[in-house]
């Protein structure tokens, strides 16, 4: 009678585990161009052939400088095209950065770093809620908001 | 023993079929998919899905398990069988079946999919900044594969899944279920535990849920434990629980609970509960509960409680409960605010309760009575306490006064003082016996904010006098000083400077006696960065001329998330480092895994704390 009961008991066990487990799985490929960073800051800092950003904020005041938007990728083999777009708090594009073409030679590089910025005259600017997007070859890659507020 | 070996194996086979049968409620394919354990996200690569009627297809996707939000976002096309939708976001809730797309042009558009979603929706926020492909790749356990299932409890299932452990690629699975999800139970019946120690036997946990919509929930659980297979137990070969646990809706503000306990050694309980709410401010429940305790006979209580809130009148609670052997517990409390700043609070209870192993009534009368006034310079309240025992025929009244005069700074704002005294009176009255006695504490404290000598040096002290007045004479009077100098050196190493001064004198008549101590410490502090962060103390006893004892908390970042801790204490009296506690811990989201080593108990322990 335990022979009865614990034959398929140990079947059934086995044929789950066994379901389970597996040695010879191969791992998805790496995905190219992958966004580490994006970060909304007051200065960017160039060292050797990289940009570096200060400190990330999301609230700033027009009057202290430009807005940069600095975008580090990593593993980049082929040529792609950069866009940043940004829209005013009513949702209205207020600017749009032409493509620019990365990597031409296609070769491999491990780590691109980019940024574009925004700036202000006196007084002409909306506050509230802005909105930049960043494209690579047109396809959305991220979108960071920030408070924009006089003194 | 066979017997149970081969009821374990069975019984988990059965369990893990049982569990697989979970539904999804997201199933994703993509070219690339990772699962972060620790912080419980997916992020994936060229993706396809299902979303209701809809096939979507995009280029990137995020999902916070947690915060249940799903975003796929680059190229979205959301196709149905008559309609086909462009967008660069996609926001999802495949739970609601509603969804909202976003796109970029001359200005951004939105469109919501599906029911009960805004008119005007606006562009969410905070997009899932952190989740990233490296982030998770610096998690202690994630996996990695095509396709990942999101069942409707927030289980993740992945196929094909190459697992990592802090980075380094482990084994294959077909099929694996990492995350814990939410607990939510589904109806029918589950295995919930077998478990065999040397020390406990053999214990197996079942249960059985009940689910009718929202209107009836029942929930059924047996703890079986078998203890013949022990060696040298001298109790009961088995014990069997049976509890039970439901509820009924019954129409809207009335609800009906059932609760029951039975177990094998003798004893049981059953409660019956009726809620009823009678409009907004009333609400009322009705219960009957039986009580069998082990050797002692059984008791039956009714029992009704009333809860009104009437607003600017007050809240009142009601409640009374009566038992067959004539037992019975009554309460009132009355608590209300009023004219802004006085708050009231009445609290009565009266009980009459049967004295265990006899035939004999306990009987209390309690009551408080409580009057509080604030405002922005003092405070001040009264209480009184009563406390009657019926049986033993002794009373205990207790009035109390309570005064203080909240912080208030002065001179230019640089010092800051506060008063407190409290007055409390108690009678006693013990047959034909009366005993009383007072006691009046009055506290003064004065202390400074940060005087500042340069920029990077600053001064400040705390004084503070206390006197303790009773009818015994049994007297103190105390004082304290304590002087703190800082000295910041460069950006993140403090020098610090302790000196405190404490005296406890007792009154008695003419004699005066008492102790004084006296503490120097200094102290350095090092933090230029939350990845280091330490400090050293000593303290010295001036009064005695002799070195006490030295702490130090050494804390930095080592790797990737991996922090080292450690505690000193060295102690100068005896001459020996008394107390060192090691720890490296790993961060990794929602738990954290430490490796202790504490040499007060000798121990090393590997802890996996949830967070």
């Amino acid at each position: 009678m335990n022979r009865i009961i614990s034959l398929p008991a140990i079947l059934l066990t086995i044929g789950f585990m066994g379901s389970c487990l597996s040695f010879r799985i191969q791992p998805p490929a790496e995905p190219e161009n992958q966004v580490e960073s994006i970060v909304l800051c007051k200065t960017i800092e160039q060292r050797e052939d990289l940009l570096f950003p200060g400190e990330s904020l999301v609230e700033f005041n027009p009057a202290e400088g430009p807005i940069h938007c600095y975008v580090r990728l990593k593993y980049v083999s082929r040529a792609i095209r950069l866009r940043w777009k940004w829209y005013a708090p009513g949702g209205g594009l207020f600017r749009e950065t032409k493509e620019v073409t990365v990597n031409r030679d296609l070769v491999y590089l491990e780590t691109v770093t980019a940024s574009d910025h925004i700036a202000f005259e006196q007084e002409e600017y909306e506050e509230g809620r802005w909105t930049v997007v960043i494209l690579v070859n047109g396809d959305l890659i991220g979108r960071r908001t920030f408070q924009l507020a006089g003194d | 023993m066979r017997k149970i070996i081969c009821l374990v194996i069975f019984c988990c086979a059965v369990l893990s079929w049982g569990r697989a049968a979970e539904k999804v409620l997201l199933e994703l394919q993509g070219d690339f998919l990772a699962y972060s354990y620790d912080h419980n996200q997916i992020y994936g690569e060229g993706l396809t899905f299902t979303f209701g009627p809809y096939s979507v297809s995009c280029q990137r996707l995020k999902i916070d398990l947690a915060s249940r939000a799903f975003y796929a976002f680059g190229d979205v096309e959301v196709e149905s069988v008559d309609k086909t939708f462009h967008a660069d976001e996609f926001f999802f809730n495949p739970q609601e079946q509603r969804a909202l797309l976003v796109t970029y042009t001359e200005e951004f558009q939105i469109q919501v999919i599906g029911e009960g979603g805004e008119e005007s929706p606006s562009l969410p926020r905070g997009v899932l900044e952190d989740i990233s492909l490296s982030q998770i790749r610096q998690s202690f356990l994630y996996f990695t594969c095509h396709t990942v299932q999101v069942t409707e409890d927030f289980q993740v299932l992945g196929e094909g899944v190459v697992l990592y452990l802090e980075g380094f690629e482990s084994v294959g699975f077909k099929k694996f279920k990492l995350s814990s999800g939410l607990k939510q139970r589904m109806s029918g019946f589950s295995l919930d535990k077998i478990w065999f120690t040397k020390s406990q036997g053999l214990i197996i946990k079942g249960s059985h849920l009940i689910r009718s919509g929202d209107k009836v929930n029942s929930l059924t659980q047996v703890n079986y434990e078998e203890r013949s297979v022990l060696k040298n137990y001298t109790g009961p070969d088995r014990q069997l629980d049976l509890l039970n646990s439901t509820s009924l809706l019954l129409g809207k503000g009335s609800n009906l609970s059932l609760a029951g306990n039975y177990n094998t050694s003798g004893l049981w309980n059953a409660s019956l509960v009726w809620n009823r709410r009678w409009g907004e401010r009333v609400n009322t429940s009705f219960d009957f509960s039986y009580n069998k305790p082990i050797n002692y006979r059984g008791e039956a209580w009714f029992g009704v409680m009333s809860t009104v809130s009437g607003g600017k009148y007050g809240e009142l609670s009601v409640s009374g409960r009566y038992e067959l052997q004539n037992q019975f517990l009554g309460n009132l409390i009355y608590g209300n605010t009023f004219l802004n700043n006085f708050n009231l609070l009445l609290n009565t209870t009266y009980s009459r309760i049967k004295i265990v192993g006899s035939d004999e009534f306990s009987e209390i009368l309690t009551g408080g009575l409580s009057l509080a006034y604030n405002s922005r310079i003092f405070n001040l309240s009264t209480d009184y306490y009563l406390n009657y025992d019926l049986f033993g025929s002794q009373l205990l009244s207790q009035p109390q006064l309570r005064f203080g005069i909240n912080p208030f700074s002065f001179y230019g704002g640089i010092l800051i003082a506060s008063l407190t005294n409290v007055f409390i009176y108690n009678h006693l009255v013990f047959n034909d016996t009366h005993d009383s006695n007072y006691s009046n504490n009055v506290i003064f404290s004065l202390s400074t904010q940060p005087i500042y000598f340069r920029k990077n040096i600053f001064f400040s002290i705390n004084v503070s006098a206390e006197q303790f007045l009773e009818k015994e004479n049994r007297n103190f009077t105390s004082g304290g000083f304590i002087g703190n100098l800082t000295y910041e050196v460069v950006r993140g190493l403090f020098l610090e400077g302790f000196y405190s001064l404490q005296s406890r004198r007792r009154t008695r008549n003419w004699l005066i006696e008492g102790t004084t101590n006296q503490d120097l410490s200094a102290l350095v502090r090092l933090n230029p960065s939350p990845a280091l962060n330490t400090w050293i103390s000593v303290s010295y006893d001036p009064k005695n001329a002799e070195w006490r004892q030295s702490f130090a908390d050494i804390s930095f970042e080592i790797i990737k998330k991996w922090r080292f801790h450690s505690l000193f204490h060295y102690d100068f009296m005896l001459d020996k480092l008394n107390n060192v506690d090691l720890y490296l811990v790993r961060e990794a989201g929602r738990f954290q895994l430490r490796f202790v080593y504490r040499s007060l108990s000798k121990q090393f322990v590997v802890e996996l704390i949830p967070r």
